[in-house]
């Protein structure tokens, strides 16, 4: 009697244990379809959009009409952009797949240019053949992309199988899918594209940092703690100050760390470069007390530090502040222009106004734009080129960077149009409106 | 004998809420009042900002303060480069690229004012990575691909690599 009601017990709770598991399985069955599904999507609408990337390049070739081109090549850019969201979306490491990714970031980015340099002007012959050759390499990826799309179908590959695809990494079997999509990247030739973009704004910095003009030879690393202390000021007394184990690899920069017991256990982090004995940047990290300051004396504190670090003539551009953080925002002003792309950032604690950051890394690393800073027109004329709804209240010349990444002198109109405030900068050369801001 | 079978019957019953108990992935979180009281408040972020933070709290947490804003700092250089997506959420959301995101530790907690103030300053232009786009913890590591990045420094337990 009693074993068979344990029996009973058994098999009840067996049963109900198996329809439990049935059940979920049902489910993560319709999960994994579900993703599959979307990674399909995303590679059908990759598919797609190469194809259309492909003819849109092809037409803008042979149309001869400006007004047609423009369109064109805003086609392209935006066909190029969709496409890399697609990959984004499939599961594919960012090693991957590189030339196919920097295919499509390079069409972009030319064919964004193009549209904003030549407006109402003929294509030249040599972004002609700078097209000309992009359309090759993208017409091979579409074709080649097409036939994996085809092999996916055909081989009922599942992408939900897969976790994180490194192409490099794996041994891939020949003819598979995935072996495929390599065939194609290591077939694209990029080498031969010179487009004349600005560089990848990744791998600039320290390619840059070596450029910056200083003493001759570099100092030691001894000498960077005592740039250090100098450069934090009289607080400097309270911390101790320290070479950082783990230094940046061949990079000349010297990372100096500096702790303090008395002001609750801070910590700050130097970074001075070899070659010139600036610091580049430094963190403090630290707990706070409640709010102290406005506005306006923050501004001081971040003016006056600038001023005790040897950087002169910064004006403050910006200022921001988040819980009991100020974020002051100083650009360089040379023969009266102000220098945007040079821009130093400054951290302020609003509790006791101690500077506990400094960034000068965008200061160093543009310290040699090649603009001329004599303006070809007036302020009266640049006036004239901004809509005249607009109720102006403020105007300077200052440098900035345009949409493709170059330097341009502008004329900088503070304005405004109902209760929304606007910054307008208006080419100094040619009087084309180069950016327009909501602030 | 009755004894051992409610014994069973008890063990399956709570056995079985707990285990569906840690399957929930999504538990709701309680507004921390743990939080410095003085520091950047994490509900006072940006959309994005607040993504970045708790990505940056799942992933780093315990590490060195800079090397919190280097993580971050590696997202922005992510949205950056090519071979990336080309916003936040996107390069953050990308299948499988960070594990705290896949098995979902990003949204059980939520992140303290340090980690806030580091999304700031890397969000600022802060990049103690110098432009990386990879960090790994060597000791982690399942496949040997990442060795070959050229690395640019370690912080903590995190080497970041380019």
């Amino acid at each position: 009697m009693k074993r068979n009601f344990l029996i009973f017990v058994l098999v009840v709770s067996l049963a109900v244990v198996g329809y439990w598991g049935v059940k979920n399985n049902r489910i993560l069955a319709q999960w994994e379809l579900q993703a599959e599904n979307q990674y399909r999507s995303a590679f059908q609408e990759l598919n797609t959009h190469f194809e259309s990337l492909e003819t849109e390049i092809a037409t803008a070739l042979v149309t001869k009409s400006n007004e047609r081109r423009l369109v064109k090549l805003n086609n392209i850019w935006r066909d190029a952009f969709a496409a890399q969201e697609d990959l984004g979306e499939l599961p594919i490491a960012g090693v991957s797949l590189t030339n196919i990714k920097s295919l499509l970031s390079k069409t972009e980015r030319y064919a964004y240019r193009l549209s904003q340099e030549n407006i109402n002007k003929k294509l030249s012959g040599k972004d002609w053949e700078n097209l000309n050759q992009l359309h090759k390499q993208v017409k091979v990826a579409a074709n080649d992309l097409e036939e994996v799309h085809n092999k996916i179908e055909k081989n009922n590959f599942r992408w939900s199988k897969q976790r994180h695809i490194i192409l490099e990494k794996d041994n891939l079997s020949d003819n598979s899918v995935l072996s495929s999509l390599q065939v194609t990247e290591r077939k694209l030739k990029l080498s031969n594209l010179d487009l004349g973009l600005e560089q990848e704004s990744t791998d600039q910095f320290l390619l840059q940092l070596s450029k910056v003009k200083g003493q001759e030879g570099s100092i030691e690393k001894d000498k960077a703690i005592k740039l250090a202390k100098d450069f934090l000021g009289a607080r400097s007394k309270n911390y101790k100050f320290d070479l950082y184990d783990n230094q940046v690899k061949d990079s000349g920069i010297v990372t100096v760390i500096a702790n303090s017991e008395e002001t609750n256990n801070s910590q700050i982090f130097f970074d001075i470069s070899q070659k010139s004995g600036e610091v580049i940047w430094f963190l403090e990290k630290r707990s706070f007390k409640t709010s102290e300051f406005e506005d306006d004396q923050v501004q001081k504190f971040a003016t006056d530090f600038v001023k005790q670090s040897n950087y002169d003539d910064l004006v403050v551009k910006e200022i921001s502040s988040e819980g009991n953080l100020g974020i002051v925002d100083l650009a360089p002003k040379t023969e009266g222009v102000l220098i945007y792309p040079q821009l130093v950032k400054v951290k302020v604690a609003l509790d006791n106004g101690d500077i506990i950051g400094f960034n000068a890394r965008r200061f160093l690393s543009n310290n040699d734009l090649e603009v001329d800073l004599e303006p070809k027109l007036s302020l009266e004329e640049a006036k004239q080129r901004v809509n005249q709804r607009l109720d102006l209240k403020d105007n300077r010349l200052a440098v900035i960077f345009n949409d493709i990444g170059r330097p341009i002198l502008s004329y900088e109109f503070v304005g405004v149009l109902g209760d929304e405030e606007f910054k307008i900068y208006i080419n100094a050369d040619n009087g084309r409106e180069v950016k327009v801001i909501k602030t | 004998m009755k004894k051992i079978s409610i014994l069973i019957i008890l063990v399956l019953v709570v056995g079985g809420w707990f285990i569906y108990d840690h399957l929930q992935p999504n538990r709701p979180q309680q507004a921390s009042n743990m939080q410095a009281q003085w520091g950047p408040s994490f509900w006072n972020l940006s959309p994005n900002a607040r993504l970045m933070a708790r990505t940056i709290s799942a992933e780093a947490r315990g590490e060195p303060y800079i090397g919190q804003v280097a993580v971050g700092a590696v997202i922005m250089n992510r949205v950056d480069d090519a071979r990336f997506p080309n916003t936040l959420a996107g390069v953050i959301y990308q299948p499988w690229a960070f594990t705290a995101v896949a098995y979902g530790q990003i949204w059980n907690h939520t992140p303290n004012s340090t980690t806030v103030e580091a999304t700031l300053d890397a969000m600022s232009g802060w990049d103690p990575s110098y432009g990386s786009v990879f960090y790994y913890n060597p000791v982690k590591v399942t496949s040997n691909w990442i060795f070959s990045r050229p690395t640019v420094r370690t912080i903590g337990r995190h080497v970041f690599a380019r």
